[in-house]
């Protein structure tokens, strides 16, 4: 009886949505072509081919890295180009337990997604700072620099929509071949054909047809190799991400705020990350002694 | 008429029916195998060009198909890959040359010129002809050229051609809307062709002639030169040696040198023969005296 239970626990336990969230950001990095790091709770360590990837690792590749493919188990394919910042399986506000909205969040870069084709729409999404893509059938790239973002679909349907202060906006369809783009606060315009400067930009890799190397690395599974602790200056473009996604660093990086350097980093940009104010200064949130207290003692006296 | 006249006269006839037998039969087998030759060579590069075609259609159009949804890339097309790589050829080769003529083209440079069109509608007034030979005439020479029809046989090629709508996009930009659309399945829309210089060919096969008559007629020479000097040595010579000492004897002359011969042939047996009748007429000569 008490094995039967055991059992059906185990079970339970493997369908719970916790599980799901483990296998959403299960990837391997399958194509390593540069400097490519992830950065796991607090420290960096070197992405190789074969290393595998998890939900909340911050991957990052150099400026002159040419891509870097992670082959996820659901048969999801994400392929990041040069300087580039990703986060796998973000988790927003509102999110929990293993629900995660989106497959990555890019707040920097390019990045393509490729879904799998025998997997539903709601498995392929992605998110950048105030937009999602979401109902991806096929091929989305997206691009996400400081003066805006531009999402091409590639082939396949996608469902933009804009986000602001937690809330989605309505959603346009992209069909196959429709370019999408966002400059600054202006409202997103569509076209049916992406403009020549975003083709050159676009990483040469993204446009070759590369087979799936994900069976070569199923039972060679490499370690990755722990570089650095980070510092501020690491993570910062993190840490002044949009609002909804800088409570999950909070909770993150909370012990890093004893570091001196670090510290200093978080005090300095604190406009640009408020939330922080309250782990840096404690003291401010304490709750206020009773100003009453006194005249009511003299009272029982 | 003397002998060896009468003898080169016949020679000199029969060298010159000879050489004309021989000079209409050798040219025309040249001329053909020139043809010939000339034909092989452009089935050769049309089959080179298919081969090609069928190779990016396989194998280079699929690994550009990520590619194709930013850029058209005319590389991924079959009969432009064809195109080019004999077009590198031409460089080296200018008379020979490859085009797939097309009645609506979707690259303008592949549209049908005058004589190209009547090639293609004879493909279209008879669907079952599969190739096409002729020879026509150009700022180079002669060419030959050879067609083959071009058709739409695979519905998968058909989504470039139907219309600008459901054609790829890139492929709409990079060409517009107004051509290479309406085309229909198993229908002849265009012709490949093959066009290879006739005229170096031909030159070079009425050298080979050249040189063969040339040839024929040394040889004739030569056994004419030694059929006249045997005749003058073994016939002509004897002969005469042997009818003036024959006139010597004849006028009384009985002391004339005995005639020699040198050979055991009919000549010689003429001589012994000679030698025993004038031996034969002294000796009744001498009869007669006494």
């Amino acid at each position: 009886m008490c094995l039967r239970m055991l059992l059906l626990l185990l079970v339970a336990v493997s369908v719970l949505p916790g599980s799901s969230r483990a296998q959403a950001g299960a990837g391997i990095a399958t194509i390593v072509e540069g400097d490519v790091t992830v950065i796991r709770e607090s420290a960096r360590f070197a992405v190789a081919e074969g290393v595998r990837v998890r939900a909340d690792d911050l991957l990052e590749s150099a400026p002159g890295a040419k891509l870097a493919r992670i082959e996820f188990t659901d048969g999801m394919v994400l392929d990041i180009g040069p300087a580039t910042r990703v986060l796998l399986a973000p988790r927003f506000p509102g999110e929990r337990g293993g629900t995660r909205s989106s497959r990555l969040y890019l707040l920097q870069g390019w990045a393509k997604l490729t879904a799998a084709k025998s997997k539903g729409l709601e498995a392929a999404s992605l998110a950048a700072e105030g937009l999602d893509l979401t109902g991806i059938s096929r091929d989305v790239v997206l691009n996400v620099e400081p003066t805006g973002a531009a999402a091409f679909a590639e082939s396949g349907d996608v469902l933009f929509s804009e986000r602001s202060k937690g809330k989605v906006g309505a959603s346009v369809k992209l069909k196959a071949g429709d370019f999408i783009a966002r400059s600054g606060d202006s409202k997103p315009v569509v076209t049916q054909r992406p403009p020549a400067d975003f083709i050159q930009r676009v990483p040469r890799p993204f446009l070759d047809t590369l087979p799936s190397r994900a069976a070569m690395f199923a039972a060679r599974e490499m370690q990755p190799k722990r570089m650095v602790d980070v510092a501020y200056a690491d993570v910062q473009p993190w840490l002044d991400a949009e609002a909804g996604l800088r409570p999950l660093f909070v909770a993150r990086w909370k012990a890093l705020a004893q570091a001196p350097e670090f510290r200093k980093g978080l005090i300095a940009g604190l406009r640009a990350h408020p939330e922080w104010d309250r782990v840096l200064y404690p003291e401010k949130y304490l709750p206020k002694p009773a100003a009453s207290a006194p005249s009511a003692a003299a009272a029982y006296r | 008429m003397k002998l060896l006249l009468k003898f080169n006269l016949v020679f000199l006839l029969v060298f010159a029916i000879g050489f004309g037998i021989a000079a209409t039969v050798a040219r025309d087998l040249l001329q053909r195998d020139a043809r010939e030759e000339v034909l092989d060579r452009a089935r050769l590069l049309m089959e080179k060009a298919v081969v090609v075609s069928s190779f990016t259609a396989e194998h280079i159009a699929p690994l550009l198909e990520t590619q194709m949804k930013y850029t058209f890339l005319p590389e991924s097309v079959p009969s432009f890959v064809s195109t080019e790589i004999l077009k590198k050829l031409q460089t080296k080769y200018p008379d020979y040359s490859y085009k797939p003529a097309m009645l609506n083209p979707t690259n303008p440079r592949d549209r049908a010129v005058e004589w190209e069109a009547d090639v293609i509608a004879q493909f279209r007034t008879s669907p079952d002809r599969t190739e096409f030979v002729g020879e026509r005439d150009t700022p180079s020479g002669r060419s030959l050229f050879i067609a083959r029809p071009i058709k739409i046989v695979n519905p998968a090629c058909l989504r470039c051609h139907t219309t600008p709508e459901a054609a790829p996009k890139t492929l709409v930009d990079k060409y517009g809307p107004g051509n290479g659309f309406g085309w229909t399945m198993n229908e002849a829309l265009g012709a490949q062709v093959v066009s290879v210089p006739l005229s170096v060919p031909l030159q070079r096969a009425d050298r080979a002639l050249g040189v063969v008559l040339a040839l024929l007629a040394a040889v004739f020479l030569l056994i004419g030169g030694a059929l006249n000097l045997m005749l003058w040595k073994l016939v002509i010579q004897p002969v005469t040696r042997l009818s003036a000492l024959s006139d010597r004897v004849s006028m009384g002359e009985m002391d004339a040198p005995e005639f020699k011969a040198k050979s055991h042939d009919e000549i010689g047996v003429l001589a012994d023969s000679f030698t025993r009748m004038r031996k034969s007429l002294v000796h009744a000569m001498k009869l007669l005296d006494s």
